[in-house]
């Protein structure tokens, strides 16, 4: 431990440097208040170059694949993370048991996964790990900050300390940072709404072809269609609205209009959609904030007057080296799996509290995500998908209703990359296929390898018409969905790795069950017809669910969106931070991001913790720094 | 790209190396990143006496990849000019065609090192077939006829199709030895990546890599004869 009188000292010292950190730096440095920001990942590079190379000659183009520290290892195997400094969860190791990628295997899975099932979602290492983020940015609608109170028969909802109304301003603020184009009215839905006169930044990102064939197919519909939603009343028309992106419809703050690169998540070639590198570029012009990089915060230090007094951090750029930093305020924006980590791996003057701002023993619980269950076809007439931003639009409409009662609600969103991720990586899966006279796309029934002329209208007739739509779901906070520490496994610094428990509630299932449903009625109308797949029986994410008397299987992905293992309420018993991320047991931290998050909704969760994360930097400058 | 892959002993393209002046400084080129270097690298290791590459095997490169993937010469090779004409070809007077990202070239050299006797083979099928009636339907019938040139011609319409390489070998295995696994390949550089055709037979764009404006999208795509050139 370095010695007290060596710690770098300063206003705010902020743990991580993604969304949330970012932002509350740059407001901090535009304040000329001094930030120090540890990153535990590498720097951000002075641009893209390595990580469009690495996207590039990447095999797997999986959302982790441009960014650093290396998923694999020089025999193409998972590097074994007890060996990675500052490790990161890979959708490569969310396979099953006993093979490549075993979703349990400590020395091939970052995470220590308990189950029952895997914790599907991902995060990097660079700039809070959200430079591969799809770049959506909705508000969450009115009712889902209420959920005790709108749905009171679902024992695992609570309220948030704070509604909708108290958010709208912050909203708007962080769509301005962020660079959001979108449709005012258009954005109004299930109770949305803005100020007088308000406006995004810029227009809204035009439909694909996608969306309309998607659009065109819900325009009418009979009640007795849709009466398994159990809506407020049976829509007889679903609507496709446009979402809502941190991407430039036009140039804006010297970024180039989006060209549909149709590569959103792993990485923009052209940066037209924010990442987080923007803010910290900004943040640390104000000449106020400086980033040190390949700094691991190991613990926050507490003194007796029960406020933090320090963090201690490792550095791993050289010689291993231990460090610290003392601020008058304390900022950990890591990520809801992250932070947690750090809190619990603290230790607490008093040894009847497990970790930091922990007396609630709410510290790592309530993990969520929103799982992602995906379906794709072939369409009748041809949607031309691979052409625009990975998504465009999506169905918000049935986010919310008396279904909310007794199953989760669900969030469409339409892929304008055809088949792209759902089968192991088009177009490389198809291509083979008929080049090979294989069948692993499913649609080279008659094994065919063709050369010439049929080759390229054969591919051209598949790739034209594929479909792929997908739900995420609304899930439970659960208090025994949790993030705790390792006491067998730790990474390359010493450190405990995180270890998940990790299921999903019946409640959640059954949002899953009628997202299966809307999926039957969207596929008839639009006369898509499905390849015969099958979900392994030993697929990790498969579960069963009896449907209309039929036993179906149902799998799921993660959504990238870790949520709720901090969360934020009104009571100091049953939550770790009030409505301003403040924790409620030292008064000088603030736990900051989607970890606060009360309960998960459906929209991404992205705008809402910038918005919060706005909120508390006014905070600290309004109360905490004056 | 540093250095001429015609600097062989045996190359005869003399007076003709110009048209392979490299060096224009496109979007694709910065785009692609480290993309030349890579490709010098790949150039270098081949370009042994043993492996000299003649304009003629050029041209007949580009008959034979145009035939076995249904893509159009001169958007497999920019600028090629088969002389006198199309169905009359005369190896000394047709252009291989020059473009600055020429892809074709390190093709060429991939394959030319890991299996020179059957690509030569291949070579000689589009030299022999270049004037007959249905010149890629003749290609093709020759390649069919033995498994190390059937196999071999696939892993050629992958590498066009996808940038990547999946060996002639594993091919067959994954053919005769049907699993589970998942098929083995490897990107051949990020300059292959970006030029893959199968997105652009599709009537769009390798992923990470569009050429075109915002709001593409939202229109219906240029004939799939714009993109292909069939």
């Amino acid at each position: 431990m370095a010695a007290a009188e060596s710690c770098i000292e300063c206003d705010v010292a902020i743990v991580g440097a993604g969304f949330a950190g970012a932002l509350i730096a740059h407001e901090l440095g535009k304040a000329r208040k001094k930030v120090v920001v540890l990153e535990a990942g590498d720097g951000v590079p002075p641009n893209i170059n390595d990580y469009m190379k690495r996207f590039y000659m990447a095999t797997a183009k999986v959302p982790e694949s441009p960014y650093t520290p290396e998923i694999f290892d020089a025999d193409h195997k998972l590097k074994d993370p007890s060996t990675v400094n500052a490790g990161r969860p890979t959708v490569m190791s969310l396979f099953p048991k006993g093979g490549f990628g075993d979703w349990t295997d400590p020395k091939q899975s970052y995470l220590i996964q308990k189950g029952p099932r895997p914790f599907a979602s991902t995060y990097d290492r660079v700039a809070g790990g959200t430079s591969h983020w799809l770049g959506t940015c909705l508000r969450f609608v009115p009712a889902d900050f209420k959920m005790k109170t709108n749905y009171p028969s679902v024992p695992q909802f609570v309220d948030w300390p704070i509604g909708y109304d108290d958010l709208n301003p912050w909203y708007g603020k962080a769509e301005e940072e962020l660079g959001v184009s979108a449709d005012v009215e258009e954005q109004k839905f299930l109770g949305i709404q803005f100020p007088a006169d308000h406006r995004y930044p810029m227009p809204k990102i035009p439909s694909s072809l996608v969306d309309l064939a998607v659009a065109d197919a819900l325009k009418s519909l009979s009640v007795d269609e849709t009466k398994f939603l159990e809506m407020e009343t049976p829509p007889t028309q679903i609507r496709v609205r446009n979402l809502p992106a941190a991407r430039n419809s036009q140039p804006y703050r010297n970024r180039r209009a989006c060209a549909g690169n149709t590569n959103c998540i792993p990485i923009c070639p052209i940066q037209a959609k924010y990442d987080p590198t923007i803010t910290l570029n900004d943040a640390t012009s104000t000449g106020f904030v400086r980033i040190l990089d390949r700094t691991v915060a190991s613990g926050i230090v507490v003194g007796e007057n029960g406020r933090v007094s320090q963090v201690n951090f490792i550095q791993y750029a050289g010689p291993r080296a231990n460090g610290c930093v003392k601020a008058k305020i304390y900022v950990i924006a890591a990520n809801a799996i992250e932070t947690p980590r750090l809190l619990l791996m603290s230790k607490h003057p008093d040894p009847n509290v497990k970790g930091v701002a922990n007396s609630s023993d709410m510290v790592g619980r309530n993990l969520m995500d929103h799982p992602y269950y995906v379906a794709w076809g072939l369409t009748p007439t041809p949607v031309y998908p691979y052409r625009g931003p990975l998504i465009t639009s999506g169905i918000g409409d049935l986010c919310d209703g008396p279904f909310r009662n007794k199953r989760g609600a669900f969030r469409i969103d339409i892929g304008n990359e055809g088949w792209n991720f759902v089968i192991g990586g088009d177009p490389n899966v198809t291509t083979l296929d008929f080049v090979n006279g294989m069948n692993r796309s499913k649609v080279n029934v008659g094994q065919e390898a063709l050369f010439g002329k049929k080759l390229v209208e054969t591919l051209n007739d598949k790739f034209t018409h594929q479909f792929r739509v997908g739900f995420l779901a609304e899930q439970t906070p659960d208090v025994e969905n949790r993030v705790t520490l390792s006491s067998q496994f730790r990474d390359g610094l010493g450190l405990p790795r995180p270890e998940i428990s990790y299921n999903l509630s019946d409640y959640t299932r059954q949002g899953i069950v009628a997202a299966y449903r809307m999926k039957n009625l969207l596929f008839r109308k639009m006369g898509v017809k499905e390849p015969p797949v099958e979900i392994g029986k030993d697929e990790p994410t498969r579960f069963e669910e009896l449907i209309d008397d039929k036993v179906v299987a149902l799998s799921y992905g993660g959504a990238g969106h870790v949520m709720g293992t901090c969360r934020m309420g009104s009571k100091k018993d049953n939550s770790v931070v009030n409505s301003f991320q403040q924790s409620w047991d030292h008064d000088n931290l603030y736990l900051v991001g989607s970890s606060t998050f009360a309960t998960g909704a459906t929209a991404n969760p992205t705008l809402t913790l910038a918005a919060l994360s706005l909120r508390t930097a006014d905070k600290i400058l309004r109360e905490d720094l004056r | 790209m540093t250095q001429s892959p015609h600097s062989g002993p045996n190359a005869i393209a003399q007076g003709r190396t110009e048209d392979r002046a490299v060096g224009a400084f496109t979007r694709r080129t910065v785009l692609a990143g480290a993309a030349a270097a890579t490709a010098a690298i790949s150039v270098g290791a081949v370009d042994s006496p043993a492996s000299a590459q003649s304009r003629q095997d050029m041209l007949a490169f580009v008959l034979l990849s145009a035939a076995l993937t249904g893509i159009a010469e001169g958007k497999l090779a920019p600028n090629f000019h088969a002389l006198p004409s199309s169905t009359n070809i005369d190896l000394e007077q047709s252009d291989p065609g020059s473009d600055p990202v020429d892809v074709k070239q390190e093709y060429f050299d991939w394959v030319n090192k890991r299996h020179q006797p059957t690509f030569r083979r291949l070579l000689q099928f589009a030299k022999d077939s270049r004037n007959a009636s249905d010149r890629a339907q003749a290609i093709i019938d020759k390649v069919q006829a033995r498994p190390d040139t059937k196999y071999l011609a696939r892993s050629i319409v992958l590498m066009w199709y996808l940038g990547a390489w999946y060996d002639p070998g594993h091919l067959q295995a994954l053919v005769e030895h049907p699993s589970a696994a998942p098929a083995k390949f490897e990107v051949i550089s990020p300059k292959a990546y970006t030029q893959g055709w199968a997105l652009r037979v599709a009537q769009a764009h390798p992923m990470g890599f569009s050429e075109m404006q915002f709001g593409y999208w939202s229109r219906p795509p240029s004939p799939r004869g714009d993109f292909i050139g069939n």
